[in-house]
């Protein structure tokens, strides 16, 4: 396979990932040249052990994990609570118009993501922003999936709590 | 809510669960609102992330920035031919192995294993207190190389009054190996000749017999190495002899007139004093009471502890007339004796000399 189709394919997943990951556009789009590079010098070596979506994204995590340690910004805590993520997110909505996915919500959910610890955000994007399953979030991040199945439902609880939902 | 039940919603929500728990957890839910809204939430939020997803677009300029790599080649990988990685993994073996034979013989001792000094500390102490100096002497019988019991049996008579081996039939039967233990000592014994009193001290000073003093040292010192119940005791002693060297003794002046008056006057500061069961040192101690030479004594071994003792040819310190005054090793009575079975034993009570 050509970089050319990988970029094709994985550019918006890269992007978003990034995105979500750095919370800004200009730090996203350092990091998506860069991570994109490491995929190009690589590919030569790629020889299909790994899923193609699960190698990318780990080239990926690879790069982004600690991203913030490495700009020397401060890190954010890692909160069990979701206290002090409910108080960085705007309130919600009040009445029934807040069931609807309306942009308000969308943006209450960003907000929250945004505030969640790195290790919670990235298993509820890779699952329900790329749709990738247990096993390959497993496999990007290195970890048990009983680990991955935790931590989910954990971070889902805080976004849940967080958002008002 | 409940963590388990918690990460049951969030597999169900992502199709996780196998039918069977699925179906379970929604027929909870049905009776459960909480549950209900749990799932229902969960639900929503997995829509809003993704629906999040959706709308993040990537800038036009990272398509611009990333097209020189979108049409260049890849880099090609170094391929390693097989033969050459076994050859490279070869050549690491062949030198490490070279370096650890280099090191090994440019060092073959291993550091690790080698004692401190501090542990050797103890060890050397003990042999200086056995290392006994000579003493002088004018009988030239007392550097014959004979055993401290032999020497004594040949030369020095039994006096007609001692007690013989009659206390240990006083005592009842002993088991087999005490048995002939006593049957070593006594034929000997019996059948020598009577020496007149006195000359015992005279001629047993053991300084005239270095090497085999030397000897049942060490082997006292393994014993005690071997033996670690009998070191607090022997740390005991030792402590208890630097206090007599110091003279806060409890009793300084025990045996005082009995060190004016034996070995014709000559004093014994503080002299080791050692027990030897069949030849071997089995306890030892610091005096300032006993006269130089060699003791023949019974002693009681009971579980590895002395419980009782008395002397064979009369008490010791019996040449100077002060019975019962002067050496008297209390410290015996409660010893550990180390590798002494129980029961009756004949040893001998070795009393060094100290002087310089």
């Amino acid at each position: 396979m050509v970089f050319d189709e990988i970029y094709e394919r994985f550019r918006r997943p890269i992007w978003r990932l990034a995105r979500r990951m750095t919370e800004n556009d200009e730090e996203a789009f350092d990091a998506s040249q860069e991570i994109f590079l490491r995929v190009w010098r690589g590919l030569a070596g790629f020889r299909g052990e790994a899923k193609l979506s699960t190698w990318v994204f780990q080239i990926a995590w690879n790069y982004l994990r600690g991203f913030h340690r490495r700009r020397g910004r401060h890190l954010k805590a890692v909160v069990d609570t979701s206290e002090e993520i409910v108080a960085r997110t705007p309130d919600p909505a009040p009445g029934p118009e807040r069931r609807a996915l309306s942009s308000d919500l969308l943006d209450r959910v960003a907000a929250a993501m945004d505030e969640l610890p790195e290790h919670y955000r990235i298993v509820v994007w890779l699952r329900d922003g790329e749709d990738l399953n247990y096993s390959e979030i497993a496999e990007v991040l290195d970890v048990p999936i009983g680990t991955v199945r935790s931590r989910l439902a954990r971070a889902r609880a805080l976004l849940k709590k967080a958002v008002g939902l | 809510m409940d963590k388990t039940l918690r990460e049951l919603v969030s597999r169900r929500l992502d199709g996780d669960l196998d039918e069977a728990e699925a179906t379970r957890l929604d027929e909870r839910a049905r009776s459960d609102a909480e549950l209900a809204a749990e799932i229902a939430a969960g639900r929503e939020l997995r829509q809003a992330v993704a629906a999040l997803a959706d709308r993040m677009e990537p800038p036009e300029t990272l398509d611009r920035v990333m097209d020189p790599l979108r049409r260049s080649a890849p880099v090609p990988a170094r391929r390693v031919r097989p033969v050459y990685r076994w050859l490279g993994a070869a050549a690491v073996v062949v030198l490490g192995v070279t370096v650890a034979v280099d090191v090994a013989r440019r060092n073959p001792e291993p550091t690790l294993s080698r004692p401190s000094p501090q542990r050797e500390s103890p060890v050397r102490e003990r042999e200086e207190i056995f290392e006994l100096a000579p003493l002088p002497t004018a009988n030239p019988d007392e550097s014959r190389p004979l055993g401290a019991t032999d020497r004594l049996l040949e030369e020095e008579p039994v006096p007609p009054a001692a007690p013989e081996p009659a206390p240990l039939e006083v005592m009842g039967p002993l088991p087999t190996h005490e048995s002939a233990v006593v049957a070593d000592q006594a034929p000997r014994s019996s059948g020598d000749a009577p020496a007149p009193d006195g000359e015992v001290v005279e001629k047993t000073v053991l300084p005239s017999r270095p090497a085999p003093v030397k000897k049942t040292a060490r082997a006292h010192s393994g014993a005690l190495a071997g033996t670690a119940s009998t070191a607090p005791q022997e740390a005991r002693l030792l402590s208890q002899a630097d206090k007599d060297r110091e003279g806060k003794s409890s009793t300084p002046d025990a045996g005082k007139a009995y060190r004016d008056k034996a070995d014709g006057g000559r004093q014994v500061p503080m002299a080791p004093v050692v027990l030897y069961v069949d030849g071997l040192a089995v306890w030892s101690d610091s005096t300032g009471a006993c006269a130089v030479g060699v003791w023949p004594v019974r002693i009681e071994v009971r579980d590895g502890e002395v419980v009782s003792w008395e002397p064979v040819l009369g008490e010791i310190g019996d040449e100077t007339g002060d019975q019962g005054e002067g050496c008297q090793p209390e410290t015996l009575v409660g010893s550990i004796v180390a590798d002494v079975g129980d029961g009756v034993h004949l040893a001998e009570i070795v009393v060094g000399d100290s002087s310089p």
